[in-house]
């Protein structure tokens, strides 16, 4: 997450040179980057009954694997679903999951995300990205390998 | 060792001199051959070694001398033993995705937690609003309303130089070292183990693939499970010496339940806020 909001806030300055100043737009930042990137991509689960899943049959039982980074970009709930956007009105992507499951440490892992980033970004105001990162070589939890800044151009 | 005792032993009886010798010879034979036995058990059960191939390779070669065929045990690789040192192949990937660990053991003692829920129906099926207690500041009314709860949680943000972050550059390790009462020294430690297991939640090919991540739990499982037995002894102000307590008092976990669920805390707060 802390990986992710950095790399969204470099790649876009305005909205990243905002965040450090209000914490609406701070909140709304990080919501957006767990929307588009979500720290892990993939849920699995099983289907207690069988279910009709928008046309699709699932039977009971059958073991599911649940794609949030798709979900939360799935066109029927996000408008422009590929574009990076803060002022989405009721962003609530799935990164942390739903219901009884919803991630225990969600609020924690966003409150060192708020707290991290902006010192970061007032420490190193004219931070850059370098090239463009490199990603693990993993499906389910997806991070950079590595992330190269030049601090002060 | 002892297939050197085993077949030296057998060796002598078979031209002894004298009947009174082979008592002690078949003893001593017995010794070696208990001996074999046992390092093919070990083969057999896992703890032997890592590699499958070479768990193998030593147990047929130990029961070789015996004339009995080496067979690995069936569950071997799929069941964790909880005390690492046998905890087994492909540990790692059980431990972090069957219910072995979650979410039965960590937070959902009830028995209709286990169960799987009903799949949303539509977009404005109930099924899909947040959690009580878990809804996000942001999503919180800004009146006084019923999702005041909410808002009363801190926001960190809000304090002009952050006090929490008080380990440096640790960031993430120190952040849940903390919660957890981790010793400092230990923290930054952990963060190739805890990298490792995630290998854990991919698809693998090759179980092989799996070594890494059966090392990291080791570590993890290892830590914590010290950790417990520490704040035991001397409790502190952290979430390890509260779940200690409870666990205590009610039974409602065992010990090795405990410490699996310590080790998910761990993977799930340090790697998905910090490395992604």
């Amino acid at each position: 997450m802390i990986g992710n909001t950095v790399r969204l806030a470099l790649n876009h300055p305005a909205e990243g040179r905002g965040m450090t100043a209000d914490d609406d737009l701070l909140s709304a930042f990080i919501t957006e980057t767990l929307r588009i990137e979500p720290p892990n991509h993939v849920l699995t689960r099983a289907a207690d009954p069988d279910i009709d899943f928008y046309g699709h049959r699932i039977a009971a039982g059958s073991r599911a694997l649940l794609v949030l980074a798709a979900a939360n970009r799935a066109p029927r709930r996000f408008t422009d679903p590929a574009t990076f956007d803060i002022t989405r009105e009721d962003n609530r992507p799935l990164s942390f999951g739903l219901g009884p499951h919803y991630c225990l440490g969600a609020t924690s892992a966003k409150m060192q995300v708020e707290i991290a980033v902006p010192i970061l970004r007032r420490r190193f105001p004219r931070m850059t990205l370098t090239g463009p990162p490199t990603y693990r070589d993993q499906l389910m939890t997806r991070g950079f390998a590595r992330m190269q800044v030049t601090l002060s151009p | 060792m002892s297939l050197f005792l085993y077949t030296g032993a057998i060796t002598g009886a078979a031209f002894s001199p004298s009947w009174l010798l082979d008592v002690p010879l078949w003893f001593v034979a017995g010794l070696g051959g208990w001996g074999l036995h046992r390092i093919a058990h070990d083969c057999g059960h896992g703890p032997f070694s890592r590699s499958r191939r070479l768990n193998t390779a030593a147990g047929s070669f130990a029961l070789l001398p015996l004339l009995y065929p080496y067979l690995m045990h069936p569950s071997a690789g799929d069941v964790p033993f909880l005390t690492s040192q046998y905890w087994t192949r492909n540990a790692s990937r059980l431990l972090l995705t069957t219910d072995y660990a979650y979410p039965k053991v960590l937070l959902f003692p009830d028995p209709h937690h286990l169960r799987p829920h009903r799949a949303p129906r539509g977009p404005g099926d109930p099924v899909l609003q947040p959690p009580q207690g878990s809804a996000r500041p942001e999503e919180s009314p800004s009146g006084n309303g019923p999702g005041g709860a909410a808002e009363a949680q801190p926001s960190l943000a809000d304090s002009a130089e952050p006090s929490p972050v008080r380990h440096g550059s640790g960031g993430s390790p120190s952040v849940t070292g903390e919660l957890l009462g981790i010793p400092g020294a230990d923290r930054m430690a952990l963060r190739t183990a805890i990298t490792a297991t995630t290998t854990a939640f991919e698809p693998v090919f090759d179980p092989d693939e799996l070594l890494p991540a059966d090392a990291g739990m080791d570590v993890l499982v290892d830590c914590l499970d010290d950790l417990v037995r520490e704040r035991r002894r001397r409790p502190g102000d952290d979430l390890v010496s509260a779940m200690v307590r409870d666990r205590d008092a009610d039974g409602a976990l065992r010990e090795e339940e405990l410490v699996a669920s310590l080790v998910m805390f761990v993977i799930a707060g340090v790697q998905s806020p910090s490395e992604t």
